[in-house]
């Protein structure tokens, strides 16, 4: 399904491993450069909608170029997690950190203006389990609107790009189409073409197969392998498809009640988890 | 018939003033209400409740009263100025459309779904681009045919405006009626223009939805949804 390789010219992935390592070089002092070690750090965030507290104390570490699945059972904060990396909401304590810049506050302890969160979240992109495509636009609109508006490419030279990325998804014959003319899992593959036009460096999945049914979850699950083996982008996925999860992740965190309950190469979790609470939420999920 | 053909050279002059009144009230609660649903939509919660009363305030009374009271009373009041019955009628009429238009306004920006805006953030695209190009694009396929079966009021809300004695048609109707007594022929031929005025309105609303991004979108989807049937039809026919 993947075509990227067969055009190594045009590589979409090679301009986002690119940013990535141009990201961890180019700070200067040993604590700069120690924390921006991590792509995304999570430093004792908690989060609470009115009196439900989502996330408690959340500590979580991703490197760049690493993949890290989180899972655990619904209700438990792994959403909210993705949410607050996007910036989707400010979390009620802690700070989180995008190659070492906080999203959250200035050096100063100010909250970072609108403009600095801008340009920090561009370096995230992230993919809905709703797929959230623009309806009103076409599928190639869709992939040049953020291009043509935020990084201000010339219109010819956003859909020469974008039509580099339907290729890769293999819908580059759905340029036209608009996304109710598409199944679930062509909507979910342009979605995902449209999070990487933009080259983010990490990339947020939110249960992007959890919507769809088994097979068109199959061809949305290949798309992300792709990417996950031909980039450098980090991944932070959140999912309920363990075989996936296992066999594309470098690590695995568990999740219960908004905290990180184990977390471990996906052998070690897989195979022999220290947390009774992990066993059982396995063999609930493996069993289903 | 005779009544209207005789005097039509005024009844044409009274629908003109009709149209024109239409017309500016339309137009001018549009932007009135776009203003309107803004304020109503402000992260500022002072602004909301502001913007939320004033809407009420301007909606709770009848037009007539309204009219009546930018007409007669607010000349009385220190430093305001006498509004000419054509100005009184229009600034009311805007008012009260702005007002009734914000609603319709806010509810079909609120229709579009969160994800969509969740969408253009977790692009890097701004909110003001993000109203711009995908929320107003999709709202507008709940607000305009909203708007138009407003505009179609606002049309028979013109016929109040010879209260204060502006000289519509319904005016110019009456004084017709008052000269020829013909009052079956007179009021058949105001209902007959009233119908093919808003029956206008609504024709040019429906148009304008055509062109909406959305239901553009929704027509190629239902048409691509048939294709596979007209194949199989015509596969049948050959």
């Amino acid at each position: 399904m993947l075509n990227a390789s067969d055009t190594p010219r045009s590589d979409p992935f090679s301009a986002a491993a690119a940013a990535t390592s141009n990201a961890t070089g180019a700070h200067g002092s040993d604590s700069e450069l120690q924390q921006a070690l991590w792509a995304i750090e999570f430093q004792k965030v908690s989060k609470s909608f009115g009196a439900h507290q989502v996330l408690v104390d959340l500590d979580l570490q991703v490197r760049p170029g690493e993949k890290v699945t989180l899972i655990g059972p619904s209700g438990s904060g792994k959403t909210t997690v993705l949410r607050l990396a996007m910036t989707l909401g400010k979390p009620t304590g802690g700070d989180i950190r995008i190659f070492g810049e906080s999203i959250l506050f200035e050096a100063t302890g100010k909250p970072i203006s609108a403009g600095q969160e801008t340009r920090i979240r561009r370096r995230c992109g992230m993919v809905f389990q709703q797929f959230n495509l623009f309806p009103h636009l076409t599928v190639l609109q869709n992939l040049i609107l953020a291009p043509t508006t935020v990084l201000r490419q010339s219109r010819e030279q956003a859909e020469v790009s974008a039509l580099e990325y339907l290729r890769m998804v293999d819908l580059q014959d759905k340029a036209l189409s608009y996304p109710s003319q598409l199944s679930g899992g062509q909507q979910q593959r342009i979605a995902i073409a449209r999070a990487l036009v933009m080259k983010p460096e990490i990339l947020l999945l939110d249960e992007i197969t959890s919507a769809l049914d088994p097979e068109l979850a199959g061809e949305v699950l290949d798309v992300v392998r792709g990417v996950a083996q031909q980039s450098n982008v980090s991944l932070l996925i959140v999912t309920h498809e363990m075989r996936f999860a296992r066999e594309v992740s470098d690590r695995i965190a568990v999740f219960d009640r908004g905290r990180i309950i184990e977390e471990g190469p996906p052998d070690k979790i897989f195979g022999q988890p220290d947390s009774e609470r992990t066993r059982s939420f396995l063999q609930s999920v493996l069993n289903h | 018939m005779k009544a209207v053909f005789e005097y039509w050279p005024v009844l044409a002059q009274g629908l003109w003033v009709t149209i024109w009144v239409a017309v500016c009230i339309i137009l001018g609660a549009l932007p009135g209400a776009v203003v309107l649903a803004a304020l109503r939509l402000s992260e500022t919660r002072a602004i909301r409740v502001a913007s939320m009363l004033l809407i009420e305030l301007i909606r709770a009374p009848s037009a007539v009263v309204l009219l009546f009271w930018a007409f007669y009373a607010l000349p009385l009041l220190p430093g305001m100025p006498r509004l000419s019955p054509l100005v009184a009628a229009i600034l009311v009429l805007t008012l009260d459309g702005a007002a009734y238009g914000a609603e319709i306004v806010r509810a079909g920006i609120e229709a579009v779904h969160r994800g969509q805006t969740d969408a253009c953030h977790a692009l890097g695209v701004s909110k003001i681009q993000s109203f711009r190009k995908v929320v107003l694009p999709q709202a507008l396929s709940q607000i305009v045919p909203g708007f138009g079966s407003l505009a179609r009021s606002m049309i028979k809300w013109t016929a109040i405006v010879s209260f204060i004695g502006v000289q519509d048609v319904l005016y110019v109707a009456n004084y017709v009626r008052g000269q020829t007594f013909d009052t079956l022929t007179v009021f058949c031929f105001l209902g007959a223009i009233y119908w093919i005025l808003t029956a206008l309105c609504g024709l040019t609303f429906r148009a304008l939805e055509q062109l909406l991004p959305l239901n553009r979108a929704l027509r190629a989807a239902r048409a691509s949804a048939h294709a596979p049937e007209i194949e199989v039809l015509t596969g049948a026919a050959q």
